[in-house]
């Protein structure tokens, strides 16, 4: 796992941001459909679940009005998601991108599991 | 590590908890006593603990009641047979659901996350709806 940075560059060196100017942190998106006939049980959470512990980035899994934490495997399977619908990824943090990607990857291998 | 009063149902959710899991989690269960009636039993509770530390320490669950009393009694050192055989592992109870927290933490340490991490990941099913 890369280590995180904790100290966000402040103003005073050469060619670093004002002083105050708000640090964004990088937010990627992606949606991805669930293959057919795989909902979103205990196992395919499970997966889900341990793709995104690899990563630092806080990623959200929408499914219609409902969202969870892709970290909290209770939270995945309240969101009842059926095999065909789409689920949106948002990720917020420095590997943001490549958790975004990995999740996709992972949700789009589902149908190829046993 | 699950500790229930029925062998059963420890065996059953060290099962489910595998396949959700998956291979990179070692689970053990410690159900009923050691005839394999219902009840809770210290020395197994010991027996699944050794078997399940790989070293890096061992989260313990329990159904209910006596089950949780014998398991925390145990971690507290009451028992000297107990406490020997566990000296220098990290051994922590969470206070979880017992199905819920169990899934929870197996796949939390399948992830390779601390000790630390997977009792929260447990702790943190409190309250769950069921929908």
């Amino acid at each position: 796992m890369a280590p995180a940075s904790s100290d966000p560059p402040r103003g005073g060196e050469p060619g670093a941001a004002a002083p105050g100017t708000p640090l964004t942190p990088e937010a990627h998106e992606a949606k991805v459909t669930l293959p057919a006939g795989v909902d979103l049980h205990a196992r395919p959470a499970g997966l889900l679940v341990k793709a995104a512990l690899r990563y630092q980035a806080r990623i959200t899994v929408s499914s219609g009005d409902r969202a969870a934490d892709a970290r909290s495997l209770l939270g995945l399977l309240g969101l009842s998601a059926r095999g065909g619908s789409t689920l949106h990824l948002r990720g917020e943090g420095e590997d943001a991108g490549a958790a975004v990607e990995a999740l996709t990857q992972t949700i789009a291998r589902l149908g190829s599991q046993d | 590590m699950l500790v229930s009063h029925s062998v059963g149902l420890a065996r059953g959710l060290v099962e489910l908890a595998a396949q959700v899991a998956g291979p990179e989690v070692t689970l053990e269960a410690a159900g009923g006593d050691p005839d394999g009636g219902l009840g809770t039993s210290a020395e197994l509770i010991v027996q699944a603990i050794v078997r399940a530390d790989a070293g890096h320490g061992v989260v313990v669950l329990g159904d209910l009641g006596s089950a949780i009393l014998t398991a925390r009694e145990l971690l507290e050192g009451d028992d000297a047979d107990g406490a020997s055989a566990l000296a220098g592992r990290r051994v922590v109870l969470a206070d979880a659901p017992f199905v819920e927290g169990a899934l929870a933490a197996a796949v939390t340490a399948a992830a390779g996350c601390s000790l630390d991490e997977v009792v929260r990941a447990a702790e943190a099913t409190r309250g769950a709806s069921k929908f």
